[in-house]
């Protein structure tokens, strides 16, 4: 006899549900919206060494550096620590590699040797717009507006990123990471992500291959970093506030308050 | 890994809520996803040593042994 969720079950009944979370695993990447800062594991595409064939595997999304050691200095990196006279060391934010600073010292190595792709149904935005108030003044602070974001044309795509296995000393283990290159803004993700004007590099086919299986040079490497796909070819869709908790997180949704998308 | 997805999805009600529930025939077993507070939660029906039948989450979730009796209860009563 066996125990599912602390029932007593025939081995053959337990060896069938087991079975079953195997499927969920596979539905739950159709579905899962992921959030970054959950550093959650993601699925993720890389070169399979001395091939030219790639695997699916899932990494933790936030690039850590080599050099750590545990959790703890793990949590010290991403959160940031005080110190021993009480200075407070600001943390790390490593979800997203900007292609203008791929090539400085903790994203060199990955960068040139650990490049990856990271498949993608859609992406989330949120649109800074400074709306009016109820005493008629407008607000301080912008109100945020979210926006999924995904290509006309294709129904999985994939972003260029880099990835990192960080080995833990006193546990021995190796947790692999990644970060997810960002490019500057098009038009349309200027207008959407109108506070840091940045979206993800997402790459065509013969720039995703290059990426993974090219021997490319510092300029080859800037150069895809900094891909922008076109304007034209994506297209961004209003959602509720609350989409996360929403039964339908991608119900489009029309605000008011939003300007109109232009796609020029 | 062989799933299909089982007709329409439908709604089932829980403490005053809707959510909405979906059916897939996965390993010949029928699970039930449920977009639950903003998560994806699965059902099914399972036997316990007597054959008697209870309803569990997929992965079993300790926390959640109620929750998936009472979804349970509600799908049953939707198909009856």
């Amino acid at each position: 006899m066996c125990y599912y969720n602390s029932i007593k079950v025939t081995r053959e009944e337990y060896l069938e549900l087991k079975e079953l979370e195997k499927v969920i695993a596979f539905l739950n990447e159709d579905f899962a919206i992921h959030k970054g800062f959950d550093y959650g594991d993601f699925p993720v595409i890389r070169p399979v060494a001395l091939t030219h064939q790639t695997e699916r595997v899932k990494m933790q999304w936030g690039f850590l550096p080599p050099s750590l050691k545990n959790e703890e200095e793990i949590k010290n990196f991403r959160f940031g620590y005080k110190d021993a006279s009480g200075r407070y060391i600001k943390g790390f934010t490593t979800l997203n590699a900007t292609s203008e600073e791929l090539l400085n010292k903790m994203y060199k190595e990955a960068a040139k040797k650990r490049r990856c792709l990271i498949p993608s149904n859609g992406f989330y935005e949120w649109m800074h717009v400074q709306v009016v108030g109820k005493s008629g003044k407008l607000l301080k602070s912008p109100e945020k507006f979210p926006y999924l974001v995904r290509l006309r044309n294709e129904e999985e795509f994939y972003i260029a990123g880099i990835w990192q296995p960080c080995f833990l000393t006193e546990t021995k283990m190796t947790i692999n990471t990644f970060a997810i290159i960002t490019a500057p803004a098009n038009s349309l993700m200027k207008q959407i992500h109108n506070s840091k004007e940045r979206m993800p590099t997402i790459l065509p086919g013969d720039l995703a291959e290059a990426w993974l299986y090219k021997d490319l040079s510092d300029q080859d490497i800037l150069d895809i970093a900094n891909y922008q796909v076109a304007t034209a070819d994506m297209i961004a869709t209003p959602l509720n506030k609350d989409f996360l908790k929403s039964e339908d997180p991608h119900a489009p949704v029309i605000y008011k308050e939003v300007p109109e998308l232009v796609y020029v | 890994m062989l799933h299909e997805i089982v007709g329409e999805s439908f709604l089932i009600r829980l403490r005053g809520k809707e959510y909405r529930c979906q059916a897939y025939k996965a390993n010949e077993r029928m699970l039930y996803q449920i977009n639950f507070n903003g998560r994806l939660l699965y059902v099914t029906r399972a036997l316990n040593q007597h054959r008697i039948p209870f309803w569990t989450t997929i992965p079993q979730d300790w926390k959640l042994r109620t929750v998936a009796y009472e979804l349970g209860n509600q799908i049953e009563k939707h198909f009856n």
